[in-house]
């Protein structure tokens, strides 16, 4: 089947969108499968079955022959498993995920463009494997060898050509084959037999044609009148060649019997054409009109797959960057509203009481109400449920433990809870990463589990959940936990911490200490998660995301990771503050809290301020000095100031600002490539009344405050 | 006003400092009425801030600053000229936008090193000098280098 198509790039884009979400839905249910071997839900084996009959249909209309015949070799074995010919074994399961792996590598291929050379050769001779033995009925009835094929009507153009040929000395016959039911793909048999027939001959017309056939629509058998120089018994040769079909009528064309008037004789025919042979009887029966175009669409064999109809979906893929425009066009908007406002404000002062200002004044209301609608329905139009990044994991999982000769009972919740697409972009590597340093390094050896009391098979439970502003997703095993002897020890034999420092960390603080560069709490890197990326790593990139993550642990009973993440990128809370006469915007889930605190209590402790509180000793950064901003002429410093507590993984710093203004939604906007990037500073946003305030970057002030070596010598203190 | 040909290129003039500039049209999205930047620290020397167009947050440039000028106006009467290239824009501020004219094609004048530093600026940022009228003489500038040499 060539590709030769119309496919645009959009095409590609929605086939790999498509792909990626049926090869993510196949993967989940074969693991279902795989857990609930001795009884498969029948549901669960009908939608991996669905998504590979899709999965067919799409890649042949892309022209991916390999993919096509894959998907339906899967379909194959599928359907026996649907009809209870065959149960859920280890085999079937790893030959099923084998799948799997080569479907993707097809998906990359058509994302890359580039071959990517894969044979499929074996994986196809397991699934014939798994398909064969029981049942490998031939389809039934050995073909009549005479009689007439119910074909339409010809049309002026075949007509002439059949003349011509005729003239020329050629025979005109007619063929029926039968498709077998057995065959892997169907329609390229079709295409096989429509090729050999070419070969020797010319075909006027086909049923179905040769376009409908390229585009996967067979029934069960072709028909065919074509001219030929040869005899019967040489068309007969090189159809025989074509595996998987039979043919079911090979006769010289009887021009006196055209098909637009049905005689009983080709009824008899169509009807003593086996097996399944509702497509031959509708082509018959109905044949007044229908083009050769117009055939009957595939899947008329009983039993078959149902072709799923997109009619009842009600969604739509959107684009991202559409959304991103609606949003700012909605930030516009709001902004406008505001100047409205402002116009309001002077009118009502200087037409007190004026009708026309009280209309306004509602329609102000609601305008603003509408805004603020639309605003939030882009937003949530822009959420989406984590199920899409945690249905990779599983089968993750699986592989990893089987690798490490472990055995885990996955877990996951909360699969429904929603966060905005590029967060849930940005979070997939370091949740892979925690999930692979709990299968490796935190559930033990079977043995030593049941030495220690426990299960042999080791939990790991990936969870996702609201808490307040944020959203929550916890990587939870109940695997050997965290040591902090042990990572003290590790700690101070790869030199990152000096062993007298070590030993006056608190336990919690040195567990803390996996997060230094260079760090990993076993001796050797394993095969599994020693992919040269340390947590610190995996911490960094949670962070750039505006979140943040810790990690809880008892040692023997387990460990858990929490990232706690913002349920947008695009809009954070904010502490709006002011300095120098300029709003500036603190993002709210780093800040601890506010404080006024009188000048008396700062203290200087190795030429830094610092204030105490409740017995910690906290750095102050003054912004404005920090940034450099010019305090106006005659400026005192007042007896009391502002200072803002915030804190990045447990690392506290107070930034001293001129006074605090009040908390808001704002919308992170980057200050683009002629500014380029500030430290401290992550980008700006455009207030109500259309001034622009900056927003900082706490992570990066914290930093430079407290860097990584400060923090140690604060704690060892 | 001069009839526009094919041939013909069209600039916005204006004026820092009771000087006149020209900028290519190609290159310029709006103009827009002063709005008061908000400084961002630490950010390039002649950076005077961020402002919002349209939803969108927008450095703005003072060059009059860059080229020693002094502006001649007050800040509320000034104009910002909002530059677009390869997809990213900037503001620009200038005392008053005076006209777009046309220049017809071989009237503009490769910079002579004398007249450059008439306005205190160097060949770096100027694409040419342009003759508008019999004493006008008009400094046409290069909207991409002048940001970047801005910038620097």
């Amino acid at each position: 089947m060539g590709s030769g198509f119309d496919i645009t790039a959009e095409d590609i884009r929605v086939f790999l969108d498509e792909a990626e979400e049926l090869l993510q839905a196949m993967e989940a249910g074969i693991l279902r499968l795989e857990s609930e071997a001795s009884d498969p839900d029948p549901e669960v084996i009908q939608d991996i079955f669905r998504a590979a009959h899709t999965l067919k249909g799409s890649s042949a209309t892309l022209g991916h022959q390999s993919m096509a015949e894959l998907t339906h070799a899967m379909e194959n074995v599928l359907d026996r498993l649907r009809k209870g010919k065959v149960s859920v074994t280890t085999p079937l399961v790893d030959t099923l995920f084998r799948c799997l792996d080569v479907l993707k590598i097809f998906k990359d291929e058509i994302a890359t463009g580039e071959p990517a050379a894969v044979n499929t050769d074996e994986v196809m001779r397991e699934l014939a494997a798994l398909e064969g033995t029981a049942d490998s009925a031939e389809p039934a009835a050995p073909a009549p060898a005479g009689g007439d094929v119910a074909l339409p009507a010809l049309t002026p153009e075949q007509q002439a050509k059949l003349e011509q040929a005729q003239a020329r000395g050629l025979k005109a016959y007619q063929a029926q084959v039968a498709l077998s039911p057995e065959a892997a793909m169907p329609a390229v048999r079709a295409f096989q037999a429509l090729l050999a027939v070419a070969d020797i001959g010319q075909i006027v017309l086909s049923v179905p044609t040769q376009e409908e056939v390229e585009n996967d629509q067979v029934g069960a058998d072709l028909k065919l009148l074509f001219v030929t120089g040869e005899s019967v018994e040489k068309v007969h040769e090189v159809l025989r060649e074509v595996p998987e079909i039979a043919i079911q009528v090979l006769a010289p064309y009887q021009p006196s019997l055209p098909a637009a008037t049905p005689g009983p004789a080709e009824e008899v025919a169509a009807a003593a054409m086996a097996p399944p042979a509702s497509g031959a009887a509708q082509a018959a029966t109905g044949a007044p009109q229908p083009a050769p175009g117009a055939a009957p669409p595939a899947e008329s064999n009983s039993g078959g797959p149902v072709r799923t109809t997109r009619s009842g979906l009600r969604t739509v893929r959107v684009d991202v960057e559409v959304l991103d425009n609606l949003m700012n066009t909605v930030g516009e908007l709001v902004i406008e509203r505001t100047r409205l406002q402002q116009v309001l404000s002077r009118l009502e002062v200087e037409r007190e009481g004026d009708e026309l200002s009280q209309v306004m004044s509602s329609a102000l209301a609601q305008l603003g109400r509408l805004t603020g609608n639309l605003q939030e329905e882009i937003q949530r139009a822009r959420m989406l449920p984590v199920e899409n990044l945690f249905r990779k994991f599983p089968r993750m999982i699986r592989d990893i433990a089987h690798k490490a000769g472990k055995e885990i009972n996955f877990i996951v919740r909360g699969e429904e809870t929603e966060l905005d697409r590029s967060v849930i972009e940005e979070i997939g590597d370091p949740l892979m990463h925690l999930l692979r340093n709990a299968v490796d390094h935190g559930i033990e050896s079977a043995e030593e589990r049941l030495a220690a009391g426990k299960p042999a098979a080791g939990t790991v439970i990936l969870e996702a959940f609201h808490e307040e502003n944020h959203i929550i997703i916890s990587v939870r095993d109940d695997g050997r936990g965290v040591d902090p002897e042990k990572i003290r020890a590790s700690a101070v034999r790869k030199g990152i911490i000096s062993e007298e420092a070590a030993r006056r960390l608190s336990d919690p603080e040195a567990v803390n200490l996996i997060w230094a560069p260079g760090f990993s709490t076993k001796q050797e890197v394993s095969e599994v998660s020693g992919r040269g990326v340390g947590l610190d790593v995996v911490q960094k990139n949670i962070e750039r995301i505006n979140g943040s993550v810790e990690i809880r642990s008892t040692v023997g009973q387990g460990t858990e990771f929490r990232v706690k993440l913002p349920l947008t990128l695009a809009i954070i809370r904010a502490l709006q503050v002011e300095l120098v006469g300029t709003t500036y915007c603190i993002p709210l889930g780093s800040v601890v809290e506010t404080d006024r605190i009188p000048t008396s209590e700062i203290q200087t402790v190795r030429q830094r301020e610092v204030i105490v509180k409740r017995g910690e000793v906290i750095p102050l950064l003054r912004l404005a000095e920090a940034f450099g901003l010019q305090r106006p002429e005659g400026y005192e410093e007042p007896e009391e100031i502002f200072v803002v507590i915030v804190a990045v993984m447990g690392r506290q710093i107070g930034l001293v600002v001129d006074s605090l203004i009040g908390e808001g939604d704002v919308v992170i906007k980057p200050l683009g490539r002629f500014i380029g990037e500030i430290p401290g500073i992550s980008g700006a946003t455009i207030m109500g009344d259309g001034d622009v305030a900056i927003i900082l970057d706490v992570s990066s002030l914290v930093d430079s405050v407290q860097g990584e070596a400060g923090r140690l010598e604060t704690v060892a203190q | 006003m001069e009839r526009v040909t094919a041939a013909d290129e069209q600039v916005v003039v204006f004026t820092i400092g009771g000087q006149e500039y020209a900028l290519p049209i190609s290159g310029v999205r709006e103009i827009i009425t002063w709005t008061a930047p908000t400084p961002v620290p630490e950010a390039p020397p002649y950076v005077e801030g961020v402002i919002s167009v349209r939803g969108e947050v927008l450095p703005v440039v003072d060059l009059s600053r860059r080229f020693g000028l002094v502006s001649d106006r007050a800040e509320e009467q000034r104009r910002i000229i909002i530059l677009e290239m390869d997809g990213q824009s900037a503001g620009l501020i200038v005392d008053d936008v005076v006209a777009v004219e046309s220049v017809a094609a071989g009237r503009l004048a490769p910079p002579s090193p004398l007249l450059v530093n008439i306005g205190g600026l160097n060949d770096a940022v100027v694409d040419g000098i342009l003759q508008l009228g019999e004493n006008r003489l008009v400094v046409v500038l290069g909207p991409a280098r002048m940001l970047e040499t801005a910038l620097q």
